[in-house]
């Protein structure tokens, strides 16, 4: 509404049409102040300026690579009307400016959601025969804790690499230290607790009760998550990718500071980048 | 050249490895950005060296300014000391295409992907 109306003050005030002012006032004045991620107005700013631009006033300019949206002669209403029946019905990734492999990505994360609601859906209770739900939580539990790496003994590490001047990295890797110290201990501990709790020697909170959910899930149980690392990983390879990043801090506080970085590794990778660059 | 191929530390800077590129490809050949082959959604990018330098001046052609994520959900929340919980940084990579190209295909970096 505000940019139509502002269109019809520029194009009525100026001898030229300002489109680089129109581009402006339309992505980050009228747009932009609701737009709080720098990278979305990025988008909003490239994005209105394939359609504000001087081009758009010759007729079959295209607004597409493939030219099923371009610029139509002028017409009567029923001659527009036409134009947009012609439009696909399921447009294409290129669309919006996209590779087809875009297509892709999007039946993929649909297929994650849906099957994430038929698993919220599955029966909580266990079956008559074989091994109780009960019994395969505490199973997997018992396989967790042995996939638990141990807490950093962060004395050594302070001594080894002390804080200096001269060596920025050595701060990064004792927060590195700390950060998964933290979700170590948290993991230790919650495991143990939730296989007391399922053979009843402890009372069954809400948090033992969601993470046995999770585990039987195959989903990072909750608690983890706050503590951890930010990650979309299923818990069978966060554990995994759990493992590989403390491998690769041991083996930096073993061999020394490493040649080259995982920069995946790191629980924080701004504090690394800052410590180098 | 690989990751485990480096065996001396660079006298600036440092190496770096790990990132997986979404939206578009790596041409190893032309050492630049390239359109995406069918069916590869993601793609590691080589190993990086990072060198430090001061007051540079950013160029104006020739690069995309690429963000790069910790996960794929290309959101975050702000935490107190002004670092998002998901952005990690901008990456400039060497590209002859402008940038708006790159921009509409939403071409982003990822520390890790999601299995």
């Amino acid at each position: 509404m505000v940019s139509r109306k502002q269109l019809k003050i520029f194009v009525e005030d100026y001898a030229e049409v300002p489109y680089k002012v129109l581009n402006y006032v339309g992505a980050e004045v009228n747009y932009g102040g609701r737009v709080t991620d720098d990278k979305d107005s990025r988008l909003i700013t490239t994005i209105l300026r394939t359609y504000v631009c001087p081009e758009v006033m010759q007729d079959g300019h295209k607004l597409s690579a493939s030219g099923i949206y371009q610029i139509i002669p002028p017409g009567d209403k029923e001659d527009y009307l036409e134009y947009i029946r012609g439009l696909p019905l399921n447009p294409e990734p290129e669309a919006f400016g996209l590779h087809e492999n875009a297509e892709i990505t999007t039946s993929q994360n649909e297929t994650v959601v849906l099957l994430e609601n038929v698993l919220a859906m599955q029966p909580r209770a266990s079956s008559g025969s074989g091994r109780t739900r009960e019994e395969i939580i505490g199973d997997m539990a018992r396989n967790l804790q042995d996939k638990t790496p141990g807490t950093f003994d962060l004395e050594a590490v302070s001594k080894a690499y002390p804080t200096s001047y001269e060596e920025s990295m050595n701060t990064v890797l004792f927060q590195e230290c700390v950060r998964y110290n933290r979700l170590l201990a948290e993991m230790a501990r919650s495991l143990a607790a939730v296989q007391k709790a399922l053979v009843g020697e402890v009372v069954m909170s809400e948090d033992l009760e969601k993470m046995a959910d999770a585990i039987f899930d195959n989903q990072v149980p909750p608690t983890w998550t706050a503590t951890g690392f930010l990650s979309l990983k299923p818990l069978a390879s966060w554990i995994q990718d759990c493992n590989a990043r403390i491998d690769f801090l041991r083996e930096w506080i073993a061999r020394g500071t490493p040649s080259v970085y995982w920069i995946s590794g790191f629980f924080f990778p701004q504090a690394f980048l800052t410590g180098t660059l | 050249m690989s990751h485990a191929d480096v065996t001396a530390k660079p006298e600036t800077g440092c190496m770096c490895w790990g990132m997986y590129l979404e939206g578009c490809r790596w041409d190893h050949d032309a050492h630049r950005l390239a359109e995406s082959a069918p069916k590869k959604l993601f793609v590691d990018l080589p190993l990086l060296h990072l060198v430090p330098e001061a007051e540079r001046a950013t160029p104006e052609c020739g690069i995309y300014d690429c963000p790069v994520y910790k996960v794929q959900s290309r959101t975050g929340t702000l935490s107190t000391t002004g670092h998002s919980t998901n952005f990690v940084m901008w990456l400039e990579l060497p590209s002859v295409y402008e940038q708006d190209a790159w921009i509409k295909a939403g071409v982003a970096c990822h520390l890790a992907l999601r299995y």
